[in-house]
């Protein structure tokens, strides 16, 4: 069966979008060598792949040029079986592909609130015509049928995100000596993390409500830390500095900005609880990710981190705009001394590992169902 | 069908029946671990729920014996043997993840009724299967099931395969409904029903992770280090073969500081100067101290020992001698185990075939009708351009490593051409189709990994070792090694100015010039004239006889003459069908 993935980037830039790209090159690359299907990637922006995940002679990157990734892909597709449309902006091309040639299999991703709304023009046509949607979580599934009623819900077939192959598992949960110096920490605090990009226009991160939970937080566990990881932008870093003045907690928070990736899984180790209490996430890759360094886990329970969190089965769920579920929610993970972070490690790669993600797409490769 | 393989295992000797099952395993040990009874085989867990028979090493058992200790599994022996049974009852299936080793084994789990087949990462040891009516049949060898049934049929297509390859590639075999197990696989089989289900716990994905040199160099010093002195843990005496090539030497100089006042090695000499390679073996000797002896192989040895290295070779292969006779040799020094630098040419690109690949590119742009006619070229290396008309990686292969082309098998097994060219179409399918879009140098090693020496080296050494009662250890096969090797981009893990780039880098220090810098030379016997005396038992075909008088000419080389009399034998039976003249 010889599979074309078509995407925007993967190796050219760092979000959730592009680390399901990077698994998901790596899986259908695997699922090459283990002879279930030949796969091709050619990727809209990036110019070229990294060998850890996608060998460089089944990959093509065009470096931005739009025109010319449209028309090869176009003229490609014919030697495939099944293509794989990464992106919903790569509707176009997806509907031409289908429009040429109708038995194709035609895959489309959906990851998050790109598609939680409702689609006209090329994009409404691609998840119309598409054989398969992958939703990369139940919440994302129900939002796509919300909107567009007129999709087939059986087609949509629910394809979680998963943890990197080459994220290095901890064995130990100690907190690393290094990184608590580096930010002045008591060896006995108690952190509270997230880790997420800080960005003036998206406001849905929930780290806002942390932040003005802290006094009272600190009032009840004086050891306590809040650490926010991840690059803000200049409005977002100015506007999140003067809400922690304004509440007087400057002590207690500490922004890091930019994590490096040999640097991430260390961080997730110096926290306790990882607390993200977000209102739009797609599926939220961060959430599985601080599960499998064995951190206890609180997230919003209104979009894709509930299918993260597998209802509540992995962390505690809230709602993201009750002050007062958050605050409990954090002084109950505090004060929870029977955690046992090699569980939760173990049930995060039961539910998310990479082997499950590579068995998911074999499903759905072999599934003709809807054709 | 166990003591058909007496010679491999002249130690012990064991055998469990279950007449429940039924079931029964036969075992033969060649003891090296653990010398004692306690490891005598089968072998069960204290509950006797685990029943074990186990042919090969397990490098890492130590460390997984001392984890198992720490979760309060107690070991009534030093033996690798037990520490798989509680690392099965540890970690199920999973566990052979964690081997490190060469293993062909059986585990019946008599808890769910179910038996295990497992083969190492690198098919290192045999293991040959057989389900059909209702029946299961395994064993390490294949003489094993002629011997349970002297009229098991012989696999009609067999003699196509050997004649165009030169050996027989998996999953063919002499017999009918023999398969070998593939590698890195275990293969569970419900009992009594004989339900399989395959499961895959080693495989290459070509992920390239590193992509620096001074990274790779390092590493790989580090990780074949790490390996020889892992492979040189023996209760019994262990040495080493040195050739006087780069792989052998390097094993020897990198052994030296683990048993230093034991080295043992051993080499075999010619009377003709023109093959000796004693000058390369004096300058490690010299290096190393090695106790070192050499035996000279004489043409009388040759002549006197053929019926018995036909006997020898569980399956034909057109190589296989040589390493009859440094077995032989490796007993009468005293060894019990050898290393050998097997696998070497393979991982860092050794063979001259990796330097051909731009004249294959080259080649493969001639037009199409070329590759029809290119069989009437007089000489063998032209008429294999005919090969190339096969579009994928066999083509690749057989242009490179073929013996006969097809018009030829024809001709000499008196069968149509298509007859040939569709065993050809079979053997395609047994090759994945992600080969065809590797880098070219990667490709062929893959091809020579998987095609050559998984078909001929590694057999014809475990055959011939073990019919001397000789285990011979490969430490470039090391499953550490293999998986740090194919992790480095092939852009520094070949170089197009030096064969075994890498490899020599790593070692600079301790290679002598003289061995890195010498030109490649396999293991070359004076075969070209002693094989125009070898006659077949039986008398001359028209073909045997064309065949022999192009050896005599010069026109044709001795391993064709050689692959054409092995298969005119008879497999089914012990019958040998050489004589000497």
């Amino acid at each position: 069966m010889k599979v074309l993935f078509l995407y925007l980037k993967a190796f050219s830039f760092t979000g959730g979008i592009e680390k399901f790209n990077r698994s998901f090159l790596k899986a259908i690359h695997e699922l090459s060598v283990d002879g279930f299907c030949d796969a091709t990637a050619f990727s809209s922006h990036d110019t070229i792949t990294d060998e850890k995940y996608f060998p460089r002679n089944r990959f093509k990157g065009f470096g931005g040029d739009r025109i010319y990734f449209a028309f090869s892909s176009l003229v490609k597709s014919y030697k495939f079986d099944v293509v794989v449309i990464g992106h919903i902006n790569l509707s176009v091309i997806g509907r031409l592909i289908k429009k040429f040639r109708p038995s194709i299999k035609l895959v489309v991703i959906a990851h998050g609130i790109e598609v939680w709304k409702t689609h006209t023009g090329h994009k409404k046509k691609l998840l119309d015509s598409a054989d398969i949607i992958l939703s990369v979580s139940q919440f994302t599934k129900d939002k796509i049928i919300e909107f567009n009623p007129t999709i087939n819900p059986d087609k949509i077939k629910i394809f979680p995100n998963t943890i990197d192959p080459y994220f290095d598992a901890p064995t130990s949960f100690k907190k690393p000596a290094y990184l608590l110096e580096r930010y002045h920490l008591d060896t006995n605090a108690q952190i509270i993390i997230t880790v997420t990009r800080l960005s003036f226009s998206e406001k849905y991160k929930g780290y806002d409500s942390t932040i003005k939970l802290m006094n009272k937080i600190v009032e009840a566990n004086p050891k306590v830390h809040y650490l926010i990881c991840g690059k803000a932008d200049k409005n977002e870093s100015d506007r999140v500095i003067e809400m922690i003045n304004n509440n007087n907690v400057g002590n207690e928070i500490t922004l890091t900005g930019f994590i490096k990736d040999e640097e991430l899984i260390d961080h997730y180790l110096l926290g306790d609880v990882f607390v993200m209490p977000s209102k739009k996430e797609g599926f939220g890759i961060v959430f599985i990710e601080a599960m499998a360094c064995g951190l206890k886990v609180i997230a919003g329970s209104k979009d894709g981190s509930v299918d993260a969190l597998k209802n509540g089965e992995l962390g505690m769920l809230i709602d993201p705009d009750s002050k007062e579920e958050l605050e409990v929610a954090i002084q109950q993970s505090l004060n929870n001394t029977n955690h046992d972070p090699l569980s939760i490690q173990q049930k995060v790669y039961d539910a998310f590992g990479f082997h499950r993600y590579k068995e998911r797409i074999k499903i759905f490769l072999a599934d003709d169902s809807n054709q | 069908m166990r003591d058909a393989m007496k010679n491999g295992g002249p130690d012990d000797c064991g055998i469990y029946l279950d007449d429940e099952l039924p079931l029964a395993f036969g075992h033969r040990r060649l003891s090296l671990l653990d010398l004692s009874p306690l490891g005598h085989q089968p072998m069960m867990d204290i509950s006797k729920q685990i029943v074990l028979i186990f042919n090969g090493e397990i490098y890492n058992f130590q460390a997984i014996k001392k984890e198992l200790e720490q979760k309060n599994y107690h070991f009534k022996s030093s033996s690798d043997t037990e520490v798989i049974i509680y690392a099965y009852l540890e970690w199920g299936k999973d566990c052979f993840k964690k081997f490190n080793g060469m293993f062909a084994l059986a585990l019946l789990d008599k808890r769910f009724n179910k038996l295990i087949l497992a083969r190492d990462h690198a098919g290192i040891k045999p293991l040959y299967y057989s389900i059909q009516e209702g029946q299961l049949y395994f064993a390490s060898e294949v003489r094993a099931f002629t011997k349970m049934k002297p009229d098991w049929p012989e696999n009609k297509d067999w003699r196509k395969y050997f004649l165009l390859f030169g050996h027989l590639p998996e999953p063919v075999t002499t017999l009918q409904n023999v398969s070998p197990l593939t590698k890195g696989t275990l293969l569970e089989i419900d009992l009594p029903s004989l339900k399989t289900t395959p499961h895959t716990f080693f495989n290459l994905y070509y992920n390239y992770t590193i992509n620096d040199r001074e990274e790779a160099i390092e590493k790989v010093r580090n990780t074949l280090i790490k390996s020889v002195e892992r492979q040189l843990v023996s209760d019994a005496p262990i040495g080493l073969f040195l050739s006087g090539g780069l792989d052998s030497s390097l094993l020897t100089l990198l052994a030296k500081p683990f048993i230093p006042d034991n080295l043992h090695t051993l080499s075999i000499i010619f009377e003709n100067e023109k093959y000796s390679e004693k000058y390369y073996q004096d300058i490690i000797i010299n290096k190393t101290k090695a106790n070192h002896k050499s035996y000279i192989v004489t043409e009388q040895d040759f002549k006197d020992s053929l019926p018995d290295i036909t006997q020898a070779m569980d399956q034909p292969s057109n190589d296989g001698i040589n390493s009859y006779f440094i077995s032989k040799y490796a007993k009468e020094y005293g060894l019990k185990a050898v290393l050998s630098g097997l696998g070497a040419d393979e991982l860092f690109g050794g063979y001259q075939s990796f330097n051909r690949t731009r004249t294959l590119k080259a080649l493969r742009h001639l037009p199409e009708f070329m590759f029809k006619v290119a069989g009437i070229f007089p000489d063998d290396k032209r008429k294999k351009i005919s090969f190339l008309g096969i579009k994928n990686g066999l083509g690749e292969y057989l242009f490179n490593r073929g013996f006969f082309i097809p018009s030829q098998v024809a001709m000499l097994l008196d069968c149509s051409e298509a007859e040939v060219n569709e065993t050809l179409v079979q053997m395609q399918n047994h090759l994945p189709v992600f080969i065809e879009k590797m880098v070219p140098q990667e490709k062929i090693s893959y091809l020579e990994s998987n095609l050559y020496m998984q078909n001929q080296l590694l057999k014809d050494t475990d055959y011939m070792s073990m019919w001397h009662g000789i285990e011979v250890r490969v430490p470039f096969l090391d499953k550490e090694l293999i998986e740090l090797v194919y992790s480095i981009n092939p852009d520094i893990r070949y170089s197009k100015d030096q064969n075994k780039y890498l490899l020599i880098e790593a070692f600079k220090k301790e290679l002598p010039q003289e061995i890195w810098k010498r030109p490649k030379q396999g293991f070359i016997f004076p075969f070209e004239q002693w094989m125009k005396h070898v006659k077949p038992i039986h008398g001359f075909t028209p073909q045997s006889q064309h065949l022999l008088k192009g050896l005599v000419n010069g026109n044709i080389h001795w391993s064709r003459y050689w692959s054409y009399i092995l298969s005119q034998q008879q497999r089914s039976n012990k019958d040998y069908p050489l004589a000497i003249s």
